[in-house]
């Protein structure tokens, strides 16, 4: 006899479709012009697996008087996730869109808010993905150990809110190091910055709420060893011996 | 010193917070973090064991409520488990790497078994103190 599906099966189910099937990254195609380096094969890191304090960051903003559903908010943010994002950093979506178990592309320079700076080559899997809200997690070399989840709701007052949240702390000691010395404050202003755009895109101009709370303030020694799979020293290391490869390539051929 | 078992369901670990909001929640107040181990303080505890059985799919909320509560257990020196996971709910855990960090166990019965063995390897290593700290423990 088959055992009747209880309506937690049949949720079951249907959130299944949601989530990634993989647990390291895979890029399937390139896009043109982007770098993929410390990507392939890499593998997932939660929170409690990087090195540097936990911090869960919170940014929402009201989409007051734009009549947009949260699901319409999400479309057009996958649509366009990479539009919103600082000129200078290119994040290359997927090549079937924000979808559960593609990985995108990021090329970008450290310290993030001008053109110039240390190069750094890493992606992110797409691990959940639904009508109403999509998460990042971040591999091995990446600046954070950690996820981010893109999400868009109504409040009370039936007003569509769009957030980005994080659970994240730093993946090795010289990461922790610019964090403390100001990437953390940089990156912050540049998620704002990012909702602020998408308010923008709705002709809304509310101030963007923040909600920064510490919640392991300790390190975590235990895995200092993170540092060897630190996605800007392999950038720069690879950017330096474009050269030599250079010249192999040219000799071989 | 005692060892006793503290089951959660998971529900109350869920749902107790009151600034779970539709898409949202802050950070778990200090006051919703003390009723877990109010009954059972870290004297008498070594696990904190939630009872998973007729679960939900865990959405990115739940999970990070449990990062905040493996945190937490891990200021208290308490270990996590978790009984009756669904087999989606335990690919989220793998996927996510909690269960890393979070002991899954089978059945109660198992917990059980698991708590007494703790509890003979504390009277143990009261002892016979070592100094030893587990991967999960900072320096």
């Amino acid at each position: 006899m088959n055992p009747t599906p209880t309506p937690t099966d049949d949720k079951e189910s249907r959130d299944e479709i949601y989530w990634a099937h993989t647990s390291s990254l895979k890029v399937s195609k390139v896009p043109t012009g982007a770098l993929n380096l410390n990507v392939e094969g890499r593998r997932l890191l939660s929170p409690l697996q990087g090195f540097g304090q936990m911090w869960q960051k919170t940014f929402r903003i009201h989409l007051k008087g734009a009549s947009v559903q949260p699901a319409e908010v999400i479309q057009m943010w996958k649509e366009n996730f990479p539009n919103f994002w600082p000129k200078w950093e290119h994040y290359y979506l997927p090549r079937t869109g924000i979808k559960p178990g593609e990985v995108g592309l990021i090329n970008f320079v450290i310290p993030g808010n001008t053109p110039v700076g240390l190069p750094l080559s890493t992606g992110v899997l797409v691990i959940y993905a639904d009508e109403e809200s999509f998460t990042f997690m971040n591999p091995q070399g990446h600046m954070f150990a950690g996820w981010i989840t893109f999400s868009a709701y109504s409040d009370d007052d039936d007003c569509t809110v769009v957030q980005i949240q994080m659970q994240v702390r730093a993946n090795d000691l010289p990461y922790e190091i610019g964090f403390r010395l100001g990437a953390s404050r940089t990156e912050s202003k540049m998620w704002q910055r990012v909702l602020t755009e998408i308010g923008t895109y709705y002709g809304v101009t509310e101030p963007v709420q923040a909600e920064l709370i510490c919640i392991d303030p300790r390190v975590q020694w235990s895995q200092f060893w993170n540092i060897w799979q630190n996605a800007a020293i392999r950038t720069f290391l690879y950017r330096m011996l474009t050269p030599v490869r250079w010249t192999i390539k040219r000799v071989s051929h | 010193m005692q060892y006793s078992n503290t089951i959660l369901p998971i529900e109350q670990v869920i749902t107790s917070s009151n600034s779970i909001q539709n898409g949202c929640f802050s950070a778990l107040s200090h006051k919703f973090l003390s009723g877990i181990s109010m009954p059972y303080n870290a004297e008498t505890t070594s696990t904190i064991t939630l009872n998973c059985n007729g679960l939900e799919p865990i959405s990115s909320h739940g999970v990070y409520l449990l990062i905040k509560l493996l945190i937490y257990a891990k200021y208290q020196k308490k270990r996590l488990q978790v009984f009756g996971l669904s087999v989606h709910n335990r690919y989220i855990f793998e996927i996510t790497r909690l269960n890393k960090f979070i002991d899954i166990i089978d059945s109660n019965t198992q917990h059980i078994e698991k708590v007494h063995l703790a509890s003979t390897e504390n009277v143990f290593s009261q002892e016979e103190p070592d100094n030893e700290s587990n991967s999960y423990t900072n320096r």
